[in-house]
This record gives structure tokens, sequence and C-alpha cells, in this order.
């Protein structure tokens, strides 16, 4: 996709975004798979704040929750920064719920991208989540809600492969590196 | 009101405003400098890089650095905001030359205020801030490129050695 193609999709996306309703929940899933996509595949990390809340609540892997919207852009802008050709291969985007009570949806994907920024994990590999090889799956459920009259993600829970990112995100020890931790361990035994 | 939405507001207002833009004098030219740079650095929209810059940019920076290429300019602002996830830019100030037909150069002084609070090549997040030192200069170039507004060229050197500074454990 050129640079052309990519804006009219990103206009076609916003155009829904702008113009969905939240009558049924299959708006709702629609809406928030183009959405995910124009943070992520399209950069424009500011539009969080047009689904979060102030005090939105996530969930992690490992029993972590983090609270506040700050964190929101904190972490999109440092995952996207580690993999800055980052995209979404998206599996499967389902809602439940009705205007009343608000909607819940769950999706699933896989990231694909070459690690070549800096991460918790050090300095960049190179190495790449490739579209065929399945190595990195991310599943999240939000919880929407009406809140101050805008419809919000409210709760979230979000769980990615974490070894695999780790994997991804650690450099290979060279041959000698490995010998020598070889070597280490036999005089520790 | 919440933040979130005060901040969803801002980013509407200033995305049709810079949509609606027709860049036909100079004062429309700073206008549009001032809520571009907005967007892109406050409001976290690196995405609109696409839109204004030309896909072969030329983008100078400090220490013998150029980027080429609207892709890696994307690249590099992102590693800045993700540095500072907070950033916020004051634009101190804006000149402009040139008319509709010709194109302009703009100059913009700029003065980055953030917290590193990612992790960067310089090791882990610092919680440390940019404080008032970190000043960035600008010159565009502004031409029109198939018909749409475009970024051809830039130099902007930013405080390198300032920000190593702050992004490295005392």
């Amino acid at each position: 996709m050129d640079i052309k193609q990519m804006l009219e999709e990103r206009k076609r996306f916003n155009d829904y975004i702008d113009n969905c309703k939240f009558e049924t929940p299959e708006e709702v899933a629609r809406l928030f798979k183009e959405y995910t996509n124009l943070i992520w595949d399209k950069k424009l990390v500011g539009l969080c704040y047009d689904f979060y809340t102030d005090d939105i609540v996530i969930h992690r892997e490992g029993g972590v929750t983090a609270i506040g919207y700050e964190g929101v852009i904190a972490a999109t802008l440092s995952f996207m920064a580690s993999f800055p050709n980052l995209k979404f291969q998206f599996l499967d985007i389902f809602a439940e719920g009705n205007p009343e009570d608000g909607y819940r949806f769950g999706q699933s994907l896989y990231y694909v991208g070459e690690n070549n920024g800096y991460s918790s994990y050090g300095e960049p590999t190179g190495k790449t989540m490739s579209p065929d090889d399945n190595l990195c799956l991310g599943l999240c459920e939000c919880l929407v809600k009406k809140v101050e009259g805008r419809w919000k993600i409210v709760e979230e829970w979000l769980v990615r492969s974490g070894d695999a990112l780790e994997e991804i995100m650690t450099k290979d020890k060279t041959e000698e590196e490995s010998v020598a931790i070889s070597a280490e361990l036999e005089v520790e035994a | 009101m919440m933040i979130c939405n005060k901040y969803s507001d801002e980013i509407k207002v200033l995305r049709r405003s810079i949509e609606a833009n027709t860049f036909s004098d100079i004062e429309a030219v700073r206008s549009f400098i001032r809520d571009y740079t907005k967007l892109v650095y406050d409001f976290k929209m690196i995405g609109l890089i696409y839109d204004y810059y030309d896909k072969n940019i030329i983008y100078r920076k400090e220490n013998r650095l150029t980027i080429t290429g609207v892709e890696n300019l994307v690249f590099d602002i992102l590693e800045l905001l993700a540095t500072f996830p907070d950033m916020t830019v004051d634009l101190e100030s804006i000149i402009v030359s040139g008319d509709v037909d010709s194109g302009y150069k703009v100059w913009r002084r700029m003065r980055y205020h953030g917290t590193n609070t990612n992790h960067t090549k310089f090791g882990a997040p610092t919680n440390k801030e940019l404080g008032d030192g970190c000043l960035g200069l600008s010159m565009m170039f502004l031409n029109k490129v198939d018909g749409s507004w475009k970024v051809t060229e830039e130099h902007n050197p930013i405080s390198y050695s300032y920000i190593r500074d702050v992004c490295t454990a005392e």
C-alpha cells in the first residue's frame, strides 16, 4: 500500500468512526477494528483520547494493572518505537451488548514487525515477527460504556505473547558468549 | 470535563483547521505550522507526518545525520516521543517567507518539554525532565507536490547531547 492509498484508507476509517451510531454490536466491532488500525498501523496515537477515559483500568498478564490514560499513551509509544513498522494482523473481533447497557468486545490478532528500536530488553535486534510465523499473539477484551455522553473504553484486559516478545527483543548470544556461559556452568557444577 | 475528552476535542478542532488550510498567504502558513506542530508533538498524531511531508523528504539533523524518506522520518519522531511520552512543544517563534505561487520557507523556534519515562538507547528511564534547556530550531521548505502542500526539505537539529544527559542515569 503506497502513502496515497494509506491516506485514503485512513480517511474511510476516520469517517466511519466519526459517524458510527453505536446501535449494534457489529457496528461496535467494526469501529474498534478500524480504530485499532488508525492508532497502531497509521500511528495516530492521539486518537487514544477519543475512546479511553482518564482513569481507564487495564489488566495485564501476570497480575499487572495499570490505571490512567497517560500510561496508555506511554506504553503505546514505547511498543511502537520498538517496532516502528509494526502492523496488526487481525484474526477476529466481535462484540455483544446494546446501546443502553453498553458493549463488550473481544479481539485477537498477531503482531507483525521488526525490532528496530530500543526497548526495555536493550538495543534493537533486527528480529522480525513475520506475517506467517504466527509468533506473537495478542488478545484483548474491552468494556465500552457511555461516560459523560460519550462512548468510552472504561476497562480493558490485555494479554500479549510475552515470551515471544522477549525472544524477539533479546539479542542472541554470540558463539563466544555461549561457550563462556557453558564454561561457567561447568565450573559451578 | 474528562481530560481525554478535552484532548479529543482539541485534536478534532486542530485537524479540521489544518485540513481547511489553503496555504493562501503567510498568515495561513503560520497558523498551519502552529496547529500541525501541536498535533504531532503534544497530541502524538505522528501519522499526520505522512500527509504533509514529501515521500522523498530530506531531513537534516544534528551530528551529520540526514534522514531521507517519510517513513524514516516517522520512525525518528516516534522514537523521540516514545522517549518522552508526555512531550509538549512550545513554539516560541515562527518566521514565514514566500508566497502561494513559489512556495514558502518556514522557520520554527521550539522548546521541547517532557519526562524520560521509557527505555532508550541510553538505558532505563531516568524520570528526568527536559526542563527549559531543550532548544530546537527548524527550517522547512513547503512546496506544492502533485497538487498538495508538502515539506520537501527540513533542517531540524535538536539538542542531542542535552537529551542524552537527561536520558542517562546519574
